[in-house]
């Protein structure tokens, strides 16, 4: 008798415990960044709390107009961490796709021109990798997202220059069904 | 009803209410302080990705078009660059190929001149050597042969004067006789045999007329006595005399001994001075033939090191040795690489070095003797440092 | 008797042994060996191709001549009777070459041709070479090749091939690709292959017959492996993620390719006759741009596990990683020459991307360019010249450096924007 009360209660505790977790705001955590190898740049950007700046287009409850987010998304030279003006339309994105199971993205991952090619064929898949994880912690599933590099072969601006090249250094996110 | 039973529960039951309220007391006060900042005011700029396509498409075309143009006119300049640039050529052909030909005919005639002169400096040179060598010899031989005579004519000499010495005869006879071994030594002999040969005449000659003497003596011995006595007292005087002049000659023969000695001691010390002071030419002279050597080898080096063309191939470690062989003017006889480097480009190009200076010119200004012997042949050694590699 | 005696002296003295000067060279001039390349008399037939010019360029090029300039050439003579060495001794030559085109049976060309030292004054190689008039380029390379090797003693490289990619842009996003191959100075070229998705990473098997490369054309990156003669190619095993950087073995029988399917970049060895696939590289960096060590012991990499590119070397039997690039802070894309001494790579330094060289002997390093976006380093069978892509004006082309930085060309423009070069080895 007693031994079944006091696992009654024990429950009861754990399940008001678990709510009260639950209902507390989300803070990711910046693991991105460690897992993508040490490409630590000058300016790597370690991203900040619950900056929900930018909520562009996003409607109060989850009618999203996801024509009108950001596809593309810039990069630091020679650096795959998500920038922190990234991730409010990643995360829209994100919720996007985890409420439509059937959505599915392409992920195309770009380096500027300088540096060798195939050396950048493994940085713009770092990146577009990066853009996939963000996306899988924020509930997107693996299924859903396909990343492929073009290296430097897809420059989007043709100059040489500080300004071109920033341009050329970005994740590509399209929509292969919505 | 039993309190006590109750006890348990109620304790329990408020020990789970006092838990909940403790877990939820943060989750509240958390609440509290949520800092869900109202949204700013947004500045974002809708982008039509579409429309931001289509103007870099209008930039890339009026782009496309200027380049174009400017390609039109490109061409439409080079084609008439190429127009004139072939008639001018076509002319210039036309000039060059007469003035080939007679370039050609002048050139050919210079070098069969050219040739023709070479040859016969080449030859000349030959002959010169041949002479020199010849001369040489000549010399050599001649001073041998004078050597010899001279030996000869001096044993000569002293046998003569022996011969004389232990003769028997008067000091005029052996002075004749000694003037004799001056001048024609081979006639001595019988000069002595003539003398001792007199000798023997007068000796004998000398007792027939004792004898008759001694028959006219033991008649006239009294008179005899008194001549003999008289006679020897003259005898005597003579005998003093003719010591006396002995003894004179002997004194003045030991004079004229003493005499020779000092010149000939006279001699043998200016005989060594000269030598001593030959000596120190000599070894001034190898001084200065050393220096010389020296001069002339930087001299060398200064002259190929100009003209080396390192090749592309060269690495450090490399080495080569060239052995050139020079005429006594300075001009290069021949060159050929005796060590070689084990790199065809890096020997060619040490060889060519050494052609391109083409005259040692300040050989001509050496001593052939001392040139000859060693500064004739030279070995090169080519050995970079500084390279790259 | 005196001057008997001193005279007598002396000659002993010049009788004495000779002895030889040794003298020691150590400095010179560090240039390329002067040449002049009289332009060939043609009897008899007007030439579409200016052989002397060809080989002059050829020559010129390859950093190890100078060849004389034809407009300070006082005459042009065809014969050696019509040749005075002195003049072109006098004008700075070391060596010349002269030749005579004429017409050979049935409609062939045949050009007899001399090379002379200029300084001996004597003949160094000569001979009649005949040809087609539609492959007088040929007949030239062959002739530069010779020149070469009489000279150097080296196997001269002119008469092998380049194969590069071009990227041409019809409208914003939209390219047209194509693989295509040229004669070593860029000249006749043509399509091997054309696409609307990027082409990289050419290269030569060492037999050169064959061609591995990296195409998108089916929409993700595979490896293809084409043979020359017949255009005959297959994919090769394609797997999810990255494929690219194919390198042969020097015996043909393997490549080392980059794959990302185990999660990041690594580099593995595929047997083409067996399919099967080695694993070489353990790590969670990037590890890329494969080449092989002519000996095939060991293959160096591009690894960025250090945080920036360098270049490493492993040992295939005992798996000993070796780091090789300790300056600058991005090295990437290594290619070795045929002796395994020299490693040419791209190295970035303040002031860009440049091709630099280094001595693995001393590991001394040589920054050989002095452009800024560099990079795809090829290098000459015969170690002479680096072939390298680079920017000039905004548009991409191919340039050439010679081993020891002192001579530079650019190759002649292409269809668009020329890359990723790749030099063939000596052809049969």
């Amino acid at each position: 008798m007693r031994a079944s009360n006091a696992v009654k209660a024990l429950t009861l505790a754990v399940s008001v415990a678990w709510i009260a977790g639950c209902s507390s705001p989300s803070t990711l955590s910046e693991d991105d960044s460690s897992m993508g190898g040490s490409a630590t740049g000058s300016s790597s950007n370690t991203y900040g709390t619950g900056d929900a700046s930018g909520v562009s287009g996003m409607g109060t409850d989850g009618n999203l107009d996801v024509a009108n987010l950001k596809t593309v998304f810039y990069f630091d030279f020679d650096d795959s961490t998500v920038r922190a003006d990234s991730v409010a339309d990643l995360e829209a994105h994100a919720q996007y796709l985890a409420s439509h199971p059937s959505a599915s993205i392409r992920l195309e991952g770009h380096a500027d021109e300088r540096g060798t090619r195939e050396y950048n064929m493994a940085l713009g898949e770092r990146r577009a990798k990066a853009i996939e994880r963000f996306l899988a912690v924020n509930g997107v599933s693996g299924a859903q997202a396909e990343t492929i590099s073009y290296g430097e072969e897809k420059p989007v601006v043709l100059g040489s220059g500080d300004g071109s090249w920033s341009q050329n250094r970005r994740v590509e996110l399209k929509y292969v069904s919505r | 009803m039993r309190i006590r039973s109750y006890i348990l529960p109620v304790v329990l039951a408020l020990l789970v209410h006092i838990c909940v309220v403790l877990l939820l007391v943060p989750h509240w006060f958390q609440q509290k302080q949520d800092p869900r900042q109202t949204p700013r005011h947004i500045q974002a700029t809708m982008i039509d990705l579409k429309s931001l396509a289509t103007e870099v498409a209008n930039q890339q075309q009026i782009a496309e078009a200027k380049e174009e143009a400017a390609q039109k006119q490109a061409e439409q300049t080079r084609q008439a660059a190429e127009l004139e640039k072939q008639e001018q050529a076509e002319q210039a052909r036309q000039a060059q190929e007469a003035e080939r030909k007679q370039q050609a005919e002048a050139q050919a005639q210079k070098k069969k001149l050219e040739e023709q002169k070479q040859q016969e400096a080449q030859k000349k040179l030959e002959e010169l050597k041949k002479l020199e060598e010849k001369n040489l010899e000549k010399q050599r031989s001649e001073e041998k042969r004078l050597k010899e005579v001279e030996d000869a004519r001096i044993k000569e000499f002293d046998e003569c004067i022996a011969k004389i010495k232990g003769l028997d005869i008067t000091a005029e006879q052996k002075a004749t006789l000694e003037a004799l071994c001056n001048s024609k030594p081979k006639e001595v002999e019988s000069a002595i045999k003539a003398i001792l040969e007199k000798k023997a005449d007068e000796a004998e000659k000398k007792k027939l007329a004792e004898e008759a003497k001694k028959k006219a003596a033991e008649k006239q011995k009294q008179e005899a006595a008194q001549k003999a006595a008289e006679a020897e007292k003259l005898k005597a005087a003579e005998a003093a005399k003719k010591k006396a002049e002995a003894d004179k000659q002997r004194k003045a023969e030991e004079a004229k001994r003493k005499e020779a000695e000092r010149v000939a001691a006279e001699k043998a010390a200016a005989e060594a001075k000269q030598k001593a002071e030959l000596e120190k030419r000599r070894q001034a002279a190898l001084e200065k033939n050393k220096q010389t050597v020296a001069d002339f080898s930087s001299y060398v080096v200064s002259e190929i090191s100009r003209r080396w063309i390192r090749p592309a191939t060269a690495r450090n470690g490399m080495q080569a040795t060239a052995l050139v062989v020079l005429f006594p003017s300075g001009e290069i006889d021949s060159v050929e690489i005796i060590q070689s480097s084990g790199d065809l480009g890096f020997d060619r190009s040490a060889e060519n070095a050494v052609y391109k200076v083409g005259r040692f010119s300040r050989a001509s200004e050496i001593d052939p003797v001392l040139f000859d012997r060693n500064l004739r042949r030279i070995k090169v050694i080519f050995r970079p440092e500084g390279l790259r590699y | 008797m005196k001057k008997w005696f001193i005279s007598a002296f002396l000659m002993m003295m010049a009788v004495t042994a000779r002895a030889d000067l040794v003298v020691e060279v150590t400095q010179g001039v560090d240039a390329p060996t002067p040449i002049a390349v009289v332009p060939f008399q043609a009897t008899g037939l007007a030439l579409n191709e200016d052989i002397a010019q060809i080989v002059s360029d050829d020559l010129g090029r390859s950093g190890f001549f100078k060849p004389m300039n034809r407009s300070n050439m006082l005459g042009t003579p065809s014969t050696e009777e019509q040749v005075f060495f002195r003049d072109w001794r006098v004008s700075g030559n070391d060596y010349m070459v002269i030749g005579r085109v004429a017409p050979a049976a049935n409609g062939q060309v045949q050009a007899s041709v001399e090379l002379y030292d200029v300084l001996k004054e004597r003949k160094v190689w000569s001979e009649t070479v005949t040809g087609n008039s539609n492959n007088l380029r040929d007949v030239a390379h062959y002739i530069s090749d010779q020149v070469f090797e009489k000279l150097t003693g080296l196997k001269g490289a002119f008469s092998t091939r380049i194969v590069y990619v071009t990227a041409k842009m019809n409208t914003p996003g939209n390219f047209t690709y194509k693989l295509q191959m040229a004669d070593s100075d860029g000249a006749r070229p043509r399509t091997i292959l054309q696409s609307k998705e990027p082409i990289l990473s050419p290269a030569w098997s060492q037999d050169g017959s064959k061609l591995a490369y990296v195409s998108f054309e089916s929409s993700r990156p595979a490896i293809y492996v084409q043979e020359l003669a017949t255009g005959q190619r297959q994919k090769v095993q394609t797997f999810r993620g990255l494929n690219g950087s194919p390198a042969w073995s020097p015996d043909g029988s393997r490549l080392a390719l980059v794959l990302s399917k185990d999660g990041n970049p690594e580099v593995y060895i595929l047997t083409l006759a067996t399919g099967q696939l080695d694993r070489v590289t353990h790590h969670y960096g990037i590890d890329t741009e494969p080449t092989w060590a002519p000996d095939g012991q060991s293959i160096l990499f591009t690894s960025d596990r250090a945080g920036l590119p360098q270049i490493y070397s492993l040992n295939l039997p005992t798996r000993e990683l070796k780091r090789l690039t300790y300056e600058g802070k991005y090295n990437s894309r290594g290619r070795l020459t045929q002796d395994g001494r020299f490693l040419t790579m791209v190295h970035q330094d303040g002031s860009g991307f440049h091709i630099a060289v280094q001595d693995l002997k001393t590991n001394r390093l040589d920054i050989l360019t002095s452009s800024s976006l560099d990079e795809s380093p090829t290098i000459a069978p015969n170690g002479s010249i680096i072939m390298y892509a680079t920017k000039k004006g905004g548009k991409g082309v191919l340039a050439g450096v010679s081993l020891d930085g002192r001579v530079r060309f650019t190759m002649p423009n292409g269809d668009g924007d020329v890359r990723e070069p790749a030099w063939s080895p000596y052809l049969q």
